[in-house]
């Protein structure tokens, strides 16, 4: 984040007070190792200070919600997608059977919503995040095979949509699950239960696919009941497409070493 | 996020804040008294948290730490909250200080928990200019925003109970406070007190 952007953003919250968790989060990462911009923000709390003794408590208790601890190490919890056991796994399997491998994700990195509703009518989406170190920075169109991916979803009140899955397809056609974690490949795990009716509710984990180079396509499945992560899995890995859904929101990367 | 929602009343954390995160943010600020062995025996020692952002960040740390607890149910909630929080947040603010210098002292208490209630001599020019400024704000409101900052930000009673005095709705109390804040950077900052901002 610069200087610039945490201005902006230091402006807005203490008029506005609407900054989403990930913007309060990226601010304050900031600000904990700007000294500039932490004399700015000690400059705002001070004229806020004159306008009564609450005043600074009600924006205290605003931010409270989005709070995090700075980054120590080891404190940041992240899951490292263990690949290799079910990709791996789905690959050999394909090769054995002499199938074809699947296909990769097309090289247009424009963001796509596909299926339910898209454009301003859509009713979930969600904002990818990637994290590196004690930064915080939306995802652009590329990324590093080492970064780590925060997911804020927004599930509008209409939405009839109370599951979500997040998984990437890579430049291989193998499938990578950010949520639900999938470590263990005896499990089953399902899609995780979502609020509806709020924005930008993050979930909880940074993710580290460590995906190979090239495009990688990260696709965020809204559902009225959980999908089955096995079963969808190994269709996808097939090179099926992405399951129906009342909302898919799609974003194309290339990651680049 | 919705910036309403966070009242006092409708959750625990910001029921904590409004309580509490004041004076904690004061205390840290004003200073502290701690204790240190040396090896030229015990010594007292203040620590005083600059940065009101740093401040704040301790309070947010040392809250999140204590509703930890309570949740653990390692806090007896029978007990007064206000000793616990602040003895958790001077900690922390040393424990900070101690990771920036890189210096350890051998030995932190507290002497008694109570704060020293000292920092920077009060200014009287200084403080009768600000409080001219102030009066000066406050009199270009008009009358219903002089009565939500009169209630909310002076007073500190939630939007809801600021918007039923008033005969307000909710929203229209927030937005108010909005216009307020917005008015007040701008005032202040044409007054030369956010030239760093």
């Amino acid at each position: 984040m610069t200087h610039d952007d945490c201005r902006a953003l230091l402006g807005r919250h203490f008029t506005e007070g609407d900054l989403s968790g990930l913007q309060q989060q990226a601010m304050r990462s900031h600000l904990r190792g700007c000294g500039d911009c932490r004399t700015a923000f000690d400059a705002h709390a001070e004229a806020e200070a004159n306008l009564g003794p609450h005043a600074a408590a009600e924006r205290m208790a605003r931010e409270h919600a989005h709070w995090r601890p700075p980054a120590e190490p080891g404190r940041l919890k992240r899951r490292l997608l263990t690949f290799g056991t079910a990709g791996l796994l789905a690959a050999g399997l394909a090769f054995a059977l002499g199938r074809t491998a699947s296909a990769p994700p097309p090289a247009d990195d424009e963001v796509r919503a596909r299926g339910g509703v898209s454009g301003p009518d859509a009713m979930a989406w969600v904002a990818l995040h990637r994290q590196r170190g004690d930064a915080m920075e939306p995802l652009g169109r590329t990324m590093a095979p080492d970064d780590a991916l925060l997911v804020a979803y927004t599930n509008r009140a209409e939405s009839t949509a109370t599951f979500l899955a997040v998984a990437a397809r890579d430049a291989a056609g193998h499938i990578h699950w950010l949520y639900p974690a999938w470590e263990d490949p005896a499990a089953a795990p399902k899609s995780v239960s979502i609020a509806q009716g709020v924005a930008d509710e993050e979930l909880p984990d940074a993710v580290m696919p460590r995906p190979p180079a090239g495009p990688l396509e990260i696709c965020a499945l809204f559902t009225r009941a959980p999908l089955d992560v096995p079963k969808v899995d190994a269709a996808l890995e097939k090179g099926g497409e992405w399951p129906a859904a009342e909302a898919i929101d799609c974003h194309m990367v290339r990651v680049e070493p | 996020m919705n910036p309403q929602s966070s009242e006092p009343g409708t959750d625990e954390p910001a029921a904590l804040v409004h309580a509490h995160a004041a004076e904690v943010v004061r205390v840290l600020r004003a200073g502290f008294t701690w204790r240190k062995k040396t090896n030229q025996g015990v010594q007292h020692a203040v620590h005083r948290v600059d940065s009101v952002f740093e401040a704040e960040d301790v309070c947010h740390e040392a809250i999140a730490i204590v509703l930890r607890q309570m949740r653990n149910g390692r806090f007896d909630r029978t007990r007064p909250v206000r000793p616990y929080l602040m003895r958790i947040a001077t900690n922390l603010a040393l424990r900070r200080a101690r990771l920036a210098a890189r210096e350890v002292p051998t030995e932190v208490v507290l002497l008694e928990g109570r704060p020293v209630e000292s920092g920077p001599a009060p200014d009287p020019l200084v403080d009768a200019e600000r409080d001219a400024l102030v009066r000066d704000f406050v009199g270009q409101l008009d009358t219903g925003e002089r009565a939500v900052l009169r209630l909310t930000f002076e007073a500190g009673e939630s939007q809801a109970a600021a918007a039923g005095a008033l005969g307000l709705s909710r929203d229209q109390v927030y937005r108010t406070m909005v216009r307020i804040r917005t008015a007040a950077l701008r005032f202040f900052r044409e007054r030369g007190h956010l030239d760093d901002a």
